[in-house]
């Protein structure tokens, strides 16, 4: 379906990734392959560096960090804050809502509205039209949408599949009204009957974890992931990917009059070099118009990898001026969406490392004691 | 590291020359030896040169007869990745040449036939404004359009140097459209004669006249030579035509291109030395293959064979078996 927004921007992305950093060369004995194929692997992918939490870190605390740091550095009042969004596979709980965490963790004023959305890969398209939306209450005047995942811990060390891409995240982005009437064009498709191509079997009501679900099984492939962990068919995944996505934003450019030559980048969720590379020569675009280096340096945090993307390749160039992108994300549900929008100049666009505030850990760790 | 240019022209002196298909001038020998780019082996009776361009070797020889270039082909280490090979002589004489390349594994790619034409006063001779001589900061981009248009194993693909020192003698000239490169023609002068080595017109300005042009300013170029020659692929009659319009005719002269691609057994063998591939129908279902090898492979046949598989055939149906994937090659236009 498509949708078209007016009056709407982003003023400011801020990507928070953890400190550690840890390399595929460094893991490649963890999997069960000959070092020979597995440093091929990581020149057709690109594998190279990953951001992973160390320790018991949580979505809400990847947030705070971030929040804190705009606040103390004069970017954004907590008061401003007008709603909340956080988009997230791996909340604090089940219940409360994450978004509900970081509120009280804050102290945000009462006067706000806090949500929490369950999305992977399209999240940061999918909470930037659930941003847009909201703002048509006047009421509304700054969206904080934060996209955070903290997968690797769902992921078993001993899956070559998923382990060596997977990176955590959070990003926080900025949403208000604009002066500027013209159109922003998206569109979204989603097919349910695909969902189980990228899933966490056990932990959830149907299959509660339990000893059973955290035993290690092999999957044919020398992969080792018990049920309790993320699951990737990663020739349906990439499949997928390469047959919906280019009619995916054939239409969209059709729609909003615009050719691929127009557009100053193509954004898109960073799964892998290789991946990126053939949507690239499918849709003709050159290889410098769509970055494909976030996987190596950060590894694929689901759906932060494009604040990600624009903060770490585009910084310099959004604090001044303001590019014709196109968005796109695609992953869990199956869901994928695209977004044509003019970007900058944003009033901060960073990216800063996460170290663990002992305090705060502690605090958390009280709270769900006395519960 | 490369053995000093010396040893290579003494090793060329020793061989007696029965056949061969090395007729490089001192000065180009001295250029690829200065790049790095030509190593050689010598057995008793046959010296191989290898020249590296880009990501396959070119192959040649000069032996005392076609036997022994066939033994120096079997019992010597030839470079990995593909090879190709280009034997010139007259169509019958080539044959042992061929054969015993084709012993070593090579197959004929395509043939090109020499054309001619003398200079004389039927020559068309025009000035066109927009026709100029390349300047060095054209080079690279002749380059790049000359590496999308060539065929890399008929065609001998030019080093930057190369093309440097052709600019710098006034032997190429462009047309520009905007920024784009409309055309470019690439000549060479010995002696008496002119060889019109490219000549080329991007495919988006085929209507304009711009071939016409630079070919018009090229024989003005040409005047004091007493022939023109050039070498066209056999096959192609469209162009054999055009060169006939212009006066050009047909040698008995033939450029016969052998080429050694990796076999796709190779590529595999590579990837899972532990497997035998030619056992099985099914790789996937039998584990020879997974899912990342899959992604490796792809990369591997996009650079042996210069093409780009499209990400919708990247499917477990088309890597199935030696022939699934033959199949897939042959879509995307290159022979495995």
């Amino acid at each position: 379906m498509n949708f078209v927004f007016h009056h709407r921007r982003i003023s400011g992305i801020l990507a928070i990734v953890p400190a550690n950093e840890r390399s595929f060369v460094d893991e490649m004995a963890n999997f069960n392959f000959p070092v020979a194929r597995s440093l091929k692997l990581k020149q057709v992918m690109g594998y190279d560096k990953h951001r992973l939490v160390d320790g018991p870190v949580c979505a809400s605390d990847l947030a705070c960090f971030g929040f804190e740091h705009l606040f103390e550095n004069g970017l954004l009042h907590p008061g401003e804050i007008d709603a909340l969004y956080v988009v997230t596979q791996s909340p604090d709980y089940f219940m409360p809502p994450t978004s509900s965490v970081i509120q009280g963790r804050l102290g945000l004023k009462q006067d706000m509205f806090c949500l929490d959305i369950n999305q992977g890969c399209a999240g940061f398209l999918i909470g930037l039209y659930q941003a847009f939306l909201l703002l048509d209450q006047p009421s509304v005047r700054k969206v904080a949408l934060v996209n955070v995942d903290v997968m690797s811990r769902k992921v078993s060390t001993k899956d070559r599949n998923s382990y060596p891409l997977i990176g955590d995240a959070c990003a926080i982005t900025i949403v208000e009204r604009s002066a500027d009437p013209s159109p922003i064009h998206a569109n979204l498709k989603m097919d349910g009957t695909r969902r189980e191509a990228l899933m966490i079997p056990a932990g959830g009501f149907r299959l509660p974890s339990s000893p059973a679900t955290a035993v290690l099984e092999d999957d044919g492939e020398n992969n080792f992931r018990a049920k309790d962990h993320l699951r990737m068919d990663g020739s349906s995944v990439f499949n997928f990917v390469q047959v919906e996505i280019p009619p995916l934003i054939q239409d969209l450019l059709k729609t909003a009059h615009a050719t691929t030559e127009q557009v100053d980048y193509f954004l898109f969720h960073q799964p892998n070099r290789f991946m990126l590379q053939k949507l690239a020569e499918a849709m003709k675009v050159p290889f410098e118009k769509m970055p494909s280096n976030i996987g190596e340096h950060y590894g694929n945090s689901s759906g932060v990898t494009i604040p990600i993307a624009i903060a770490h390749n585009l910084r310099e160039r959004l604090g001044k001026g303001t590019i014709q992108a196109c968005l796109a994300g695609f992953g869990v549900g199956l869901t994928w969406a695209s977004m044509l929008m003019p970007l900058g100049p944003l009033e901060f666009c960073d990216l800063v490392d996460f170290t663990l505030n002992k305090d705060q850990e502690e605090l958390e760790c009280m709270n769900l004691k006395s519960n | 590291m490369p053995a000093p240019v010396e040893s290579l022209f003494e090793a060329l002196h020793r061989t007696r020359r029965g056949s061969t298909n090395f007729f490089a001038a001192r000065e180009q020998v001295e250029q690829w030896t200065a790049l790095g780019l030509l190593s050689w082996v010598e057995t008793k009776d046959c010296l191989l040169i290898f020249r590296r361009s880009r990501d396959l070797h070119h192959v040649c020889h000069v032996a005392s007869s076609a036997d022994a270039l066939t033994d120096a082909l079997a019992s010597s280490t030839l470079p990995k990745g593909p090879l190709v090979s280009d034997l010139v002589g007259r169509e019958n004489d080539l044959a042992p040449m061929t054969s015993a390349y084709q012993t070593a594994g090579f197959r004929k790619h395509t043939a090109l036939i020499r054309m001619v034409r003398m200079v004389d006063d039927s020559l068309p001779c025009q000035e066109h404004s927009d026709v100029a001589f390349a300047g060095p900061s054209d080079i690279a981009d002749i380059r790049a359009f000359l590496l999308k248009l060539l065929d890399r194993f008929a065609d001998q693909i030019p080093e930057e140097d190369e093309l440097r020192s052709a600019a710098a003698r006034q032997n190429i000239l462009i047309v520009r459209r905007h920024r784009e490169l409309g055309g470019v023609l690439v000549f060479d002068r010995t002696g008496l004669s002119t060889t019109l080595r490219y000549w080329y017109v991007h495919p988006e300005f085929r209507s304009e006249g711009i071939g016409a042009r630079l070919i018009n300013v090229f024989f003005r170029l040409s005047r004091g030579s007493r022939r023109i020659v050039l070498w066209v692929v056999q096959d192609n009659t469209a162009s054999v035509e055009k060169y006939r319009h212009y006066g050009f005719q047909k040698e008995l002269l033939m450029d016969q291109i052998m080429t050694r691609k990796n076999t796709i057994e190779e590529v595999l063998k590579e990837l899972r030395p532990e497997f035998d591939f030619t056992a099985s129908d099914d790789f996937i279902g039998d584990g020879m293959l997974d899912s990342h090898d899959v992604v490796t492979l792809v990369s591997d046949l996009d650079r042996i064979y210069g093409i780009s598989i499209s990400g919708i055939d990247i499917v477990p149906e088309h890597f199935q078996n030696i022939a699934a994937i033959e199949q897939l090659i042959r879509k995307y236009a290159a022979e495995p």
